[in-house]
């Protein structure tokens, strides 16, 4: 199950931005505090923080501490309040939502804790979107999906619809979602907890082997100790601070 | 206060907070109440007001009377008065004389004229209004020439007041001067004069229409019989009442089934929106449950809110209700001024009754649309209500419940219209066949759904199809509603449509001549025996072909409702429009035993070919067979048609009422320059050409069809407020499916096409259903009710541009009510609608 599928170039002439280019990540200056919030103290404050292309970064901190948050950002899929977000050396805040949105699509894979597959999309579907979205041509994408099925050990779920899976089922699909357009970072928000303890082990070998392993830039939100210690770094988040920085081992 | 009150306040608040938090829910739930409350309010108000208006009008003059001398389709000699006086010693008698006119000031609408003799009328304690101490200078209608007094009605509407001239239209153009003003609550619209004048203005010199009568019952006996024999009619006054009451029974009937049709979209419009309302919130009523909210307590919520909703619906409907009412009443006045009455009113009056009534209904229908989803929300286990997944699954295993339902309830209604005769059961039917249908469409539009993303090899159409297959546990009863309202109007139209094309096809029949001559007094033309003459003349004007002769009268069968028509057919005219060839029905027209009977009379006195039919004639009862029945939408009162020879030898009456004259082909302006002459040369001759009466019939048929043109655009708003209904759940069920899209890379204008994809499909597939009930609806309403109602047969013609104008709106409604949700759903960003899941 754990053989990473070969990385393929797919689609049209410019499908060469599917292949993981590398690219890093930086934070200056961010701050974060939702609207609704009132006089509740801002969720994230003056975060700096560089994330070199390859890096292997876990994230951990207390529920509400701001993991999510800090993982959103880095995924484009929000602004920060203050500051600015840099991905490949350029501020999120200068782009479109357009442009985000291409960069969610070309540069980063997103794996939710909650698994979040499209419901009514059966699992060989689900696993075409990204494709699709970045103009794979048929063949090829469907040689991809063949691939991240066999990969994941999918092949006899491609025509079923999410909820006929298990959780553990439903987050190796999310994860082959998540890698299938070939990104360059990997974000993986708390996905193993939902899971059992067995079934997570299996999906963090697979995160590593597909992210870390295949050169792409893994950052990782969990509560997991196991993890903790197979990370490059950990950064601990409390408060809205960063206020640690760690190499890998454990934290206090 | 108790632990249970408690708990019962906090269920409620957090009810009446999701409403507030939701302003647009809690306005579409408010505005499908409302609607279909108004729609109710406003059609019954109308009918009933139009019935207010007319026995008003009817009883204006009549004052204590009690019965009234006429002949049927004819006038009264004006010395029977005074026969009526001396040799049967009533005192209590007044005469009168109807009629209509037309006034320089308003060409367009013609207004009636009543003659009375204002110190009989006193007598019998008529025009109570008129003699109204300081309200009209009454003496001075008898003393001045071309004096009247004037209905504060027409006052006000024509901007006239006492001292004004007013200037005829008709004849000679004289002028008519108002010397007072009458006041009236309903609104009648007529002028007063002394019976000498309105004879005069009239033409009507020595005729009268009618005379009240204050009778004891031995008087009654005595002159009933008595007039009989000189082919004239003694009827109690409440028997006219009941005459207007029994011509226009259907016509209200179907009004009122236009209502309940109204109520019934209007009902599918309640019921998505408070099942969406119920159904959006679950995992709240899940979480209430969890926390240990009794099943009862849960039901009462939603049961509570939606009477505090219903009576926020109910208020604004009856309010809204008034104000359209007002506005239709005029229609249906009109409408029944047109076809039934010559008299006409404007009156509209509120009856606490009939809202209360639609207040009911209001609240009946909104309580009936949310005991079940309150029941399935309280009923399901708590866990169950807050799984999205369990109410989709439950809606998958329905499909197949909900598909025999539907097929049951449509047998039924088939066995029912097949077999009823009854206008109310057909009826209900026809709603029997419209739930029916509304009960498929959810699973029909899953299945389609289904079949349509199985099919595709396009990801965005199968990913958009899956989704409105979906989300159909919260959408499909606005689905229902849409494909109704949609269904609705296609199938009154489609109606109308044939209807309008049967009517277009039958004036092609009935008015087959070229040029109309009408003598303006047929009395006198018959009585200078100068009729031959004419006819002549007529006759030998070049391109004259041939000519066609008719007389008009009650049928004389002791009811006085239906017509006789007398007439002497044209050789290469078209009328009868019978299913027999029109020469043997000729033929058979030319024995003198033999009538042709309309449709609408055939049906209402069951009577076929081969039957007899008896009639009065003055030498006595006379018994004909009917040789043929013909089409004919003049009346759907009946119309009996007999040869004219045979007719002036039996019943000694040798007026005439319409000549047709048949020209050359291409000479019809010719003739009609030349017969203008000759109207213009003699003076009592009016002169118009068939396809002038031909467009003004049209014109008459489309006004009549007004009101029901209003009940499709209701039913039209109704699918654009359901549809917007089923987008807003689609969208909001769809928060996190889009914020995930986004995640993975869809640009926003990928999101906005995939939403407007799922708009259109959802509302084409509902609009699609909607043609085969809506052309079922219409195929009902055309054999079925007007059958039964009127005793018309019509062509069903198909319609497909109206046809898809229904599938359009539907398709074009998804699209505008997806415009702004879709756009919403891109305004939130991606993190937020994941973090809020």
């Amino acid at each position: 199950m754990s053989r990473a599928p070969e990385s393929t170039v797919v689609g049209r002439p410019d499908a060469r931005r599917l292949s993981a280019s590398p690219i890093s990540l930086s934070l200056r200056q961010v701050g974060m505090r939702y609207p609704a919030a009132g006089d509740v103290p801002a969720v994230l404050r003056d975060i700096n923080l560089e994330i070199p292309a390859g890096d292997y970064l876990v994230i951990v901190g207390r529920s509400g501490s701001g993991k999510s948050t800090l993982l959103n950002l880095l995924g484009c899929l929000d602004q920060p309040s203050q500051g600015e977000v840099l991905v490949g050396g350029q501020s999120t805040r200068a782009m479109t939502e357009t442009e985000l949105a291409a960069v969610r699509r070309r540069d980063i894979g997103f794996v939710f804790q909650s698994f979040n597959l499209i419901p009514t999309l059966t699992v060989r579907e689900n696993l075409l979107v990204p494709l699709q979205l970045n103009g794979a041509e048929s063949e090829a994408a469907a040689e991809r999906v063949f691939s991240l099925l066999a990969a994941a050990d999918l092949k006899d779920r491609e025509a079923r619809f999410p909820e006929e899976l298990s959780g553990g089922e439903q987050q190796r699909v999310a994860i082959m979602r998540a890698i299938a357009h070939e990104p360059a970072v990997l974000i993986a928000d708390e996905p193993t907890g939902n899971l059992d303890l067995p079934t997570a082990r299996l999906i963090l070998e697979l995160l590593e082997s597909f992210g870390h392993g295949q050169g792409r830039t893994l950052i990782m939100a969990t509560h997991s100790r196991e993890v903790m210690g197979r990370a490059q770094r950990v950064l601990q988040i409390s408060e809205g601070r960063l206020l640690e920085v760690t190499a890998a081992g454990p934290v206090p | 206060m108790t632990a249970a009150a408690v708990n019962r306040s906090l269920l409620l608040l957090a009810g009446l907070r999701f409403y507030l938090r939701h302003p647009g829910q809690l306005g579409l739930t408010v505005a499908g109440i409302a609607l279909g409350v108004a729609t109710v309010v406003a059609i019954d108000l109308a009918a009933y007001s139009s019935g207010q208006a007319f026995e008003a009008s009817t009883r204006l003059f009549r004052g204590q009377a009690t019965h009234e001398i006429s002949r049927p389709g004819d006038s009264l000699p004006d010395d029977l008065l005074a026969r009526v006086r001396r040799d049967y010693g009533i005192a209590m008698s007044a005469p009168t004389v109807e009629g209509r006119l037309r006034l320089a000031v308003e060409p367009r609408r013609s207004i009636s004229l009543i003659g009375i003799d204002p110190l009989s009328a006193a007598r019998v304690g008529g025009a109570t209004a008129a003699f109204a101490p300081g309200a009209s200078n009454f003496a001075g209608l008898m003393t001045q020439p071309g004096a009247v007094l004037i209905s504060a009605a027409v006052a006000q509407e024509l901007g006239v007041e006492t001292g004004d001239e007013l200037k005829l239209l008709d004849g000679g153009g004289e002028s008519l001067s108002i010397i007072g003003q009458v006041p009236g609550e309903s609104g009648e619209r007529y002028l007063l004069a002394d019976i000498a004048t309105a004879q005069e203005i009239l033409q009507r010199t020595g005729q009268l229409t009618r005379i009240d009568l204050r009778l004891t019952a031995d008087q009654a006996g005595l002159l009933t019989s008595q007039l009989r024999q000189e082919g004239l009619q003694l009827r109690p006054v409440a028997a006219t009442l009941g005459q207007v009451d029994a011509m226009t029974r259907s016509f209200r009937i179907n009004l009122q089934a236009l209502s309940l049709l109204a109520l019934l979209v209007g009902a599918f419009l309640v019921f998505s929106t408070v099942s969406f309302s119920v159904v959006r919130r679950r995992e709240m009523f899940g979480l209430f449950r969890s926390l240990g909210a009794r099943r009862r307590e849960v039901l009462q919520l939603v049961l509570t809110e939606i009477v505090v909703l219903a009576a926020a619906g109910v208020a604004l409907g009856l309010l809204g209700g008034i104000v359209l009412g007002s506005g239709l009443v005029s229609l249906v006045l009109r409408t029944i001024g047109d076809l039934y009455l010559s008299t006409s009113v404007d009156y509209f009056g509120v009856s606490l009754p009939l809202l209360l009534k639609a207040a009911l209904i209001g609240f009946g229908a909104s309580l009936g649309a949310a005991a079940w989803p309150a029941i399935e929300a309280a009923r399901a286990p708590p866990r169950r209500a807050m799984l999205r997944a369990y109410l989709e699954r439950q809606g998958r295993q329905a499909a197949g419940s909900r598909l025999l339902l539907s097929v049951a309830l449509a047998c039924a209604a088939a066995v029912l219209l097949l077999f009823t005769r009854e206008l109310r059961l057909a009826f209900v039917g026809i709603f029997m066949v419209l739930i029916a249908a509304a009960v498929a469409a959810p699973p029909l539009v899953q299945f389609s759904m289904r079949g349509l993303a199985a099919a595709s090899t396009w990801l965005p159409l199968s990913y958009a199809a899956r989704s409105v297959a979906a989300n159909l546990s919260r959408t499909g009863p606005a689905v229902a509603a849409l494909m109704i309202a949609v269904a609705t109007f296609s199938g009154v139209g489609l109606m109308i449509g044939s209807f309008r094309l049967s009517v277009d096809e039958w004036l092609s029949y009935s008015l087959d001549a070229d040029v109309l001559v009408r003598p303006t007094d047929s009395r006198a033309l018959a009585a200078s025996g100068e009729e031959a003459d004419l006819l002549a003349e007529l006759r030998r004007l070049p391109g004259v072909m041939d000519l066609s002769l008719s007389r008009r009268r009650a049928l004389p069968d002791g009811q006085g409702i239906a017509t006789l028509l007398a007439v002497q057919p044209a050789v290469q005219g078209r009328w009868p429009q019978s299913e027999q060839p029109r020469a043997r029905v000729l033929a058979s027209l030319a024995r003198p035993d033999q009538v042709l009977v309309s449709e609408p009379f055939a049906r209402k006195r069951d009577v076929a070919e081969g039957d007899a039919l008896s009639l009065l004639t003055p030498a006595g009862e006379r018994e004909f067979s009917i040789a043929a029945t013909f089409v004919d939408y003049s009346t759907d009162l009946g119309l009996v048609a007999m040869e004219l020879g045979r007719y002036r030898q039996l019943f000694g009456d040798q007026q005439l009422d319409t000549i047709g004259v048949f020209t050359a082909t291409g000479q019809t302006a010719t003739v009609l320059a030349q017969v203008e002459d000759l109207a213009d040369r003699r003076g009592d001759l009016r002169v118009t050409t068939s396809a002038f009466l031909r467009q003004l019939s049209l014109l008459v048929f489309d006004r009549t069809f007004t009101i029901t043109q209003v009940l499709r655009l209701i039913a039209g708003l109704v699918a654009v407020i359901a549809v917007i209904n089923a987008l807003q759940a689609q969208r909001l069920d769809s928060r996190r499916e889009i914020a995930t899209l986004r995640a993975l890379g869809f640009s926003p204008g990928q999101v906005l096409r995939l939403g407007e994809m799922q708009s259109l499909l959802l509302g084409t597939g509902a609009g699609v259903l909607a043609v085969p009930v809506g052309i079922l609806m219409a195929w009902l309403l055309i054999v079925v009710v007007n059958r039964i109602a009127f005793g018309w047969s019509m062509v069903f013609v198909i319609d497909w541009w109206l046809v898809s104008q229904g599938v359009l709106l539907a398709a074009v409604a998804g699209l505008l009510a997806g415009w702004l949700p879709n756009r919403r759903s891109l305004r939130e960003s991606p993190a937020v609608a994941l973090r809020a899941d």
